[in-house]
């Protein structure tokens, strides 16, 4: 189940409200981890026995920790449960990757290659492993107790509006939420705004975004030219923005609603300046977790093993740095899928941030501003192109052809004809949403509500609110409409 | 000021808790019952599954598309995004599936635009072992003393490419039929008829396809036959031609064809269509008398027979699709006895009627398109 279908908002949603609300507070957990585990079993049933098995592994494991004495034995039952939990992403998310790539050296070398078995991936394990894997390392340092009620540990790893896109919430900030929610009608309120807009982004501007994207991606090279190219990277790089930060918004609304305050994944990133910059404000609870969890102890451990200050004429620090930074960034690349394009869109982010952080960080924030945010901007745009290439080779492909090596003359009407009324509104209102155009507009309208002359005072407090559910319902009902005809399945030959 | 805030929250919580709760009490009150099937997606709405607890993987896809098919008003919606995508935006309501042309008209995705645009490929082995398996069959009904046709009825993206979008564009690098069809060619065996060239060289003479329909009208099913007919008379001089003289075309608007209907607009949009009365008909139907073998028992019309009882034309069975729909009057005029079969998009030999019907000339007419189906070791 994903939030923007009608199964989520007009069943799974208010039926989790009602009986979360109606139950006593002791089982109000109970609920909401009933719900979780629908949540996750509705994708495939049997797969969430995997969920269920993560929790079990995870709870024993948190308490054998916790429990010992010995720092070498608790270091050595932490090592088992990391890998037992690396062991289940693994199996699910990378053996059929791996085995078609040894399958494809073996049949370089001239032998036979194999068939590779393919599992099935339960639904939002990559964010639940980080899920879990945080709550170990939190209880290995001790810095949080192990948790003993089984359903509040379960919850924290299975809940379901985190499920499936995170934010990857740290144990020691959920936890304590979980144990004792605060609901209010303020905070109700909130969440539905923050659901709403999120569904909003998904479905009115993502959606259409994806549509015209496609079109150009799924174009063979000999039909594009640059600057269809360069429309198709925009459109897409704006596509993906909206549909995860419009996600995730629905995300922490939702846990708004059942009175949990979620970490804000996503700040204006392609505001960035520099690669370093954005992901300071793309993807933030990944971002920070990979700095926390895998940068920082790589680092760490590394420079335990450098003694020397320099080697081969660079300072170990930077040896150090650059070893972390793209270990770290294949790493994350991997994380977000199981295949080459991934890999390399990660290497390609690590290389940027070694080469910002080498010196042309500096030189670059010497730059006019603008030219900053174009450097990054491209490098964006680019770097999204080989995320959403089917293979290295469409990549490089559609990435020459955004440098004037597709198959049409470089004819910038071609571009215009993809922009139909509904994309080029959609990519205005996607770029503007992507500045902080709107946060300035609305900072203006509430200003009103700051005015020394009372009736403006008033009179801008109510039309502030007015319009506000005003949009809101516009947007639900819009989304709606939208959501309903991607219902319509029909069939040119008759099916009854 | 809290409490006109708190009254607007609660104003919000209240109108949206009401709108999330429009299934239940839909369930409550039915204002709204959902039809048992849905005319213009050409199917039944989605059944409530019986939940099995021995089984429950299918559940939860089956129990969601029940659910999204009984949603209250959804044909409404359905409706009002329809016209909003069409008359608003001036796109298809569903771009997926149909593409708006200019002028009016219309083209349908899926496979015809996968071929169109080149991303349907088969590797060379693929074509040559096509076209020896269109060599072997040519032979086998040789040696039956039948003679064996092929002709593939041009997809209208091919024929009316000037109304596609522009940024619809065929594969600079050729087609997957062109690939097939530069094969055959180079079969000496196999007699392939050309009906790509015929209707590009036909369409001065009128419009040949429906703009609101993937299908070619009855114009451009008369310049098809006349195609494949021409071709025969070669082999066959005694087999009547059926020509522009033993008929009229009358110009009528008629209801809108199976594209409008798939993007919900069929009462918003008409068709042109040039209906044929020939002079004379002699064909009657018989009763189709073959035993349908299981794999086809679900299609329907998989065989019907049409007779002229004129024993000095030649017997004919013509394997086609509906593509063939509009060529069968004029067929039935030139054959004794013809016999179609249409067998599912599979278009096999189907060996047990040609060997009972025994008759002289054996034609596959395949949809540009579906050529691939032939492919039968992947």
């Amino acid at each position: 189940m994903v939030f923007h279908t009608l199964l989520y908002i007009y069943l799974f949603l208010p039926v989790t409200l009602f009986f979360y609300y109606i139950s006593r507070k002791s089982l109000r957990n109970i609920i909401l981890l009933l719900a979780s585990l629908v949540f996750s079993a509705w994708f495939q049933v049997s797969l969430a026995a995997v969920l269920i098995g993560s929790i079990a592994l995870n709870y024993v494991a948190g308490l054998a920790i916790g429990r010992a004495k010995d720092e070498k034995w608790r270091r050595l039952l932490f090592t088992m449960a990391v890998t037992a939990n690396l062991a289940l992403l693994g199996v699910y998310k990378y053996f059929s990757f791996l085995g078609a790539t040894v399958s494809e050296l073996i049949s370089m070398a001239g032998f036979d290659p194999f068939i590779v078995a393919e599992f099935a991936m339960p639904i939002g394990i990559s964010f639940y492993t980080f899920k879990a894997l945080t709550y170990l390392i939190s209880v290995k340092r001790r810095e949080v107790p192990a948790q003993k009620n089984f359903i509040d540990l379960a919850l924290y790893v299975a809940l379901f509006p985190q499920l499936v896109a995170g934010p990857i919430d740290r144990y020691a900030s959920l936890a304590p939420q979980l144990a004792n929610p605060s609901p209010s009608i303020d905070r109700f309120a909130s969440g539905i705004r923050q659901f709403i807009l999120g569904l909003a982004k998904k479905v009115l501007i993502a959606t259409p975004l994806a549509l015209a994207a496609d079109k150009i991606f799924d174009s063979p090279v000999a039909m594009l030219n640059a600057p269809v190219a360069w429309l198709g990277a925009i459109l897409y790089m704006l596509q993906i923005y909206y549909d995860f930060a419009g996600y995730t918004d629905m995300a922490i609304g939702t846990g708004k609603m059942f009175g949990l305050q979620f970490a804000e994944n996503f700040n204006f990133p392609y505001n960035a300046r520099s690669v370093r910059d954005f992901w300071k404000r793309w993807h933030i609870s990944l971002s920070t977790w990979l700095r926390d969890y895998l940068f920082l102890p790589l680092a760490y451990a590394r420079s335990k093993k450098m003694v020397k200050e320099k080697y081969l004429h660079l300072k170990t620090d930077k040896w150090i740095y650059l070893y972390a930074t793209l270990v770290t960034f294949v790493l994350c690349g991997l994380w977000h899928g199981a295949a080459w394009t991934f890999v390399l869109w990660g290497l390609f982010h690590g290389i940027m941030m070694v080469i910002e952080q080498f010196g042309f960080g500096r030189i670059l924030k010497k730059a006019f501003k603008p030219l900053q945010h174009v450097y990054l901007l491209i490098f964006i745009a680019l770097s999204w192109v080989l995320f959403r290439s089917p293979s290295v080779r469409d990549a490089f492909q559609f990435m020459g052809a955004m440098f004037g090596t597709g198959g049409q003359p470089e004819d910038i009407w071609l571009a215009a004809e993809y922009l139909d009324i509904r994309t080029t509104l959609v990519l205005m209102i996607g770029v503007l949403g992507s500045t902080r155009f709107f946060e300035y507009l609305a900072n203006a309208f509430k200003s009103l509500m700051q005015s020394r002359i009372p009736i403006i005072r008033v009179a801008g407090t109510h039309a502030w609110y007015i319009s506000g559910i005003l949009f809101a319902m516009l947007a639900m009902a819009l989304s709606m409409v939208y959501i309903i005809a991607e219902t319509s399945m029909p069939f040119i030959y008759f099916k009854f | 000021m809290k409490k006109t805030v708190r009254i607007y929250n609660i104003l919000l919580m209240a109108l949206f808790l009401g709108l999330i709760m429009t299934s239940f009490l839909n369930d409550l009150l039915r204002f709204y019952e959902a039809p048992a099937t849905s005319q213009s997606e050409n199917r039944n709405l989605a059944p409530k599954p019986v939940f099995d607890i021995s089984y429950l993987d299918p559940y939860p896809k089956l129990y969601e598309n029940y659910f999204n098919d009984h949603f209250p008003y959804r044909k409404e919606l359905i409706f009002i995004n329809t016209l909003n995508s069409f008359f608003v935006l001036n796109q298809s309501p569903l771009p997926d599936e149909v593409s708006l042309g200019t002028d009016g008209w219309l083209f349908f995705h899926q496979k015809e635009s996968e071929v169109y645009q080149g991303k349907l490929t088969l590797t060379d082995w693929q074509v040559e072992m096509l076209v020896r398996d269109l060599h072997k069959r040519t032979l086998s009904y040789r040696k039956r003393g039948i003679r064996f046709y092929i002709a593939f009825p041009p997809m209208k993206h091919e024929i009316y490419s000037e109304y596609l979008p522009r940024t619809f564009m065929r594969s600079p690098g050729g087609i997957v039929t062109d690939k097939i069809v530069g094969a055959i060619r180079k079969d000496t065996v196999v007699q392939f008829i050309d009906l790509k060239t015929a209707m590009l060289e036909s369409k001065r003479f009128g419009s040949l396809y429906y703009k609101t329909d993937n299908h070619w009208n009855w114009l451009g099913a008369f310049y098809g036959y006349s195609a494949v007919i021409g071709r025969i008379a070669k082999d066959f001089p005694g087999v009547k031609q059926v020509t522009l003289d033993d008929l009229r075309f009358d110009t009528l608007k008629v209801p809108p064809g199976n594209l409008a209907v798939m993007i919900g607009l069929k009462d918003y949009m008409t068709e042109t269509d040039y209906i044929p009365t020939l002079y004379y008909q002699r064909a009657r139907q018989l009763e189709a008398t073959h035993q349908r073998p299981d794999w086809a028992k679900d299609i329907v019309n998989y065989e019907s027979v049409r007779a002229t009882g004129d024993t000095t034309l030649p017997g004919t069975v013509i394997i086609g699709d509906s593509y063939t729909d509009g060529m069968r009057p004029f067929f039935d005029e030139s054959f004794n006895r013809t016999t179609y079969i249409f067998d599912g998009w599979n278009y096999f030999s189907n060996d047990a009627i040609i060997d009972d019907v025994k008759p002289e000339i054996v034609i596959l007419l395949i949809f540009e398109p579906h050529i691939s189906h032939l492919v039968r070791v992947w």
